[in-house]
C-alpha cells in the first residue's frame, strides 16, 4: 500500500505542475494577444504616424506562437518528469508525441497546398 | 487590422465560447461556420483561427480538470500518439481535399453533435466486459482512481479495449486537424463505447488531449501562414474570456433548455454549411 499512495502522490505532483504551466502560460499568452490587438488598434493616437499597425499584428503573431506552444511544452514536461522518475516506457511514448508533432510541423512546410 | 471586424470577431467568439462552455461544448464547432457563413471569411482561414481559439480554450478548463485530479495522465499521452498522428494526416490531406467536400464533412460532424446532444449520455464505467488479463491497459498500468466529491472517497476503474480507443482517437485527431474542432464528437464515442471511462474522467482526459491534438495541426498552419493573426487573435482572446464566462452562467440557467437550444442552432448551422457546399460546387466559385 505504501508504494500505491506514493505512486497516487507523485502522479498528483505531475498534474499539479502541469497545471500550473498550462494556467501561466494562457495568462501569458492571452495577455501578449491583447496588448498586440491594443497597440493595432489604438496605436494611431499615441504614435500618428507610425507603423502601429504592423508592429500591433506582428505581436498578435507572437501570442498566438505562443498558445500553440503551450500544449507542446507540456508534453516536453511530462517527457522530464517522467524521465526523473525512470519510467522510460512513458518517456518513449512522449518522445513519439513529440517526434508526431514535429513531423507534422514539417509536412505542414513542405506537404500540399492549393491556394 | 480594421477595427471594426475586430471587434465584431472578439464580440462573436465571447458569445459562441459562452454558450459552448454552458454545455460544456468547445467552442470551434461554432466559429467556423460563424467566421465562414457571416464573417465572409475563407474556410481555411477560419478553420486556421478556430483551431487556436481550440488550443486556448482548453488550456485553462484542462488546468482545472487536473486540480480535480481528474485527468488520467498516462492514458492522455498514450491516446496522444494516436490523436497527433490523427491530426499529421489530416494535415496531409486538408490542402488536398477541395473545400466543397470540407464544408459538407463540416454539416456532418454537426448533425452527428446534434444527434449526441439529443441522446442523454449513460455512465459507461458500470457496464463489465470481459478483458482478457494482460491486454495493453494493464501492461501500461493506465487504470487509474478519481476522487467523487459526491461519494467523498475515491473511485477506482479499469481502462478497456485500448486498441479500438486508439483507432477511434486516430480519427478524432484527423477531423480535428481537417476542420479546426476540438472533435469531441469522435472523442466522446471513443471514450464511451470503447475505453468505458467513468465520464467526469473522460471528460477531463479528452480536454487535456484536445490541446495537443490542436497543436500539431495548428503548428503546421502557423508555419505554412494559414493563420492570420487579425483574424485568430480576436477569435482566441473572445473565446478564453467566452469559456470563463460560460462555466459560470452554467449554474443558473436549466439545463434543458440550453440543450434544446443548442439542438437547434446545430442543425441550422449544418443545412447552412451543406448549402454553402453546393453554392461552391454549382458556380465554381471555390475560395
Amino acid at each position: 500500500m505504501i508504494t500505491d499512495d506514493k505512486a497516487v502522490d507523485d502522479t498528483h505532483r505531475m498534474d499539479l505542475l502541469l497545471a500550473r504551466q498550462l494556467r501561466y502560460g494562457i495568462w501569458l499568452a492571452s495577455s501578449v494577444t491583447a496588448l498586440g490587438m491594443i497597440v493595432a488598434l489604438f496605436g494611431r493616437w499615441i504614435v500618428p504616424h507610425g507603423h502601429t499597425i504592423t508592429l500591433g499584428t506582428s505581436i498578435v503573431g507572437k501570442g498566438i506562437a505562443l498558445i500553440i506552444l503551450l500544449p507542446i511544452l507540456r508534453v516536453v514536461l511530462m517527457l522530464i518528469v517522467f524521465l526523473r522518475e525512470r519510467n522510460y516506457l512513458f518517456g518513449m511514448i512522449s518522445c513519439i508525441v513529440l517526434m508526431t508533432i514535429g513531423v507534422s510541423v514539417i509536412a505542414g512546410f513542405y506537404g500540399p497546398t492549393i491556394h | 487590422m480594421d477595427a471594426g471586424f475586430g471587434s465584431w470577431l472578439f464580440v462573436m467568439s465571447v458569445g459562441a465560447s459562452a454558450l459552448g462552455g454552458m454545455l460544456g461544448m468547445a467552442s470551434g464547432i461554432f466559429i467556423v461556420p460563424i467566421l465562414t457563413l457571416f464573417g465572409g471569411v475563407d474556410l481555411r482561414t477560419a478553420i486556421g483561427a478556430s483551431i487556436v481559439s481550440v488550443i486556448a480554450c482548453s488550456c485553462g478548463s484542462a488546468a482545472s480538470f487536473l486540480e480535480g485530479g481528474l485527468t488520467n495522465v498516462r492514458l492522455a499521452i498514450v491516446l496522444e500518439t494516436a490523436t497527433t498522428l490523427g491530426a499529421l494526416t489530416g494535415v496531409f490531406f486538408v490542402g488536398l481535399a477541395p473545400v466543397p467536400f470540407l464544408y459538407g464533412l463540416f454539416a456532418v460532424v454537426l448533425l452527428v453533435s446534434a444527434r449526441q446532444m439529443l441522446a442523454r449520455r449513460s455512465d459507461p464505467a458500470g457496464i463489465s466486459i470481459a478483458d482478457p488479463p494482460g491486454n495493453w491497459a494493464d501492461k501500461l498500468r493506465l487504470h487509474a482512481s478519481y476522487p467523487d466529491h459526491l461519494l467523498g472517497r475515491s473511485v477506482t476503474y479499469q481502462v478497456r479495449q485500448l486498441p479500438q480507443g486508439m483507432f477511434l482517437m486516430y480519427g478524432a485527431g484527423m477531423i480535428s486537424a481537417l476542420l479546426g474542432i476540438g472533435s469531441g464528437v469522435l472523442k466522446i464515442p471513443a471514450m464511451d463505447t470503447a475505453l468505458r471511462l467513468p465520464i467526469k474522467v473522460s471528460s477531463a482526459t479528452s480536454n487535456f488531449m484536445i490541446g495537443v491534438t490542436a497543436a500539431a495541426s495548428a503548428g503546421a498552419y502557423f508555419i505554412r501562414g494559414d493563420i492570420v493573426p487579425s483574424i485568430a487573435g480576436p477569435v482566441a482572446l473572445g473565446s478564453v474570456l467566452g469559456s470563463v464566462v460560460g462555466a459560470r452562467i452554467l449554474m443558473r440557467v436549466s439545463n434543458e433548455k440550453v440543450r434544446v437550444l443548442f439542438v437547434v442552432v446545430l442543425i441550422a448551422l449544418a443545412a447552412q454549411m451543406l448549402l454553402s457546399a453546393f453554392h461552391i460546387v454549382l458556380f465554381g466559385k471555390a475560395a
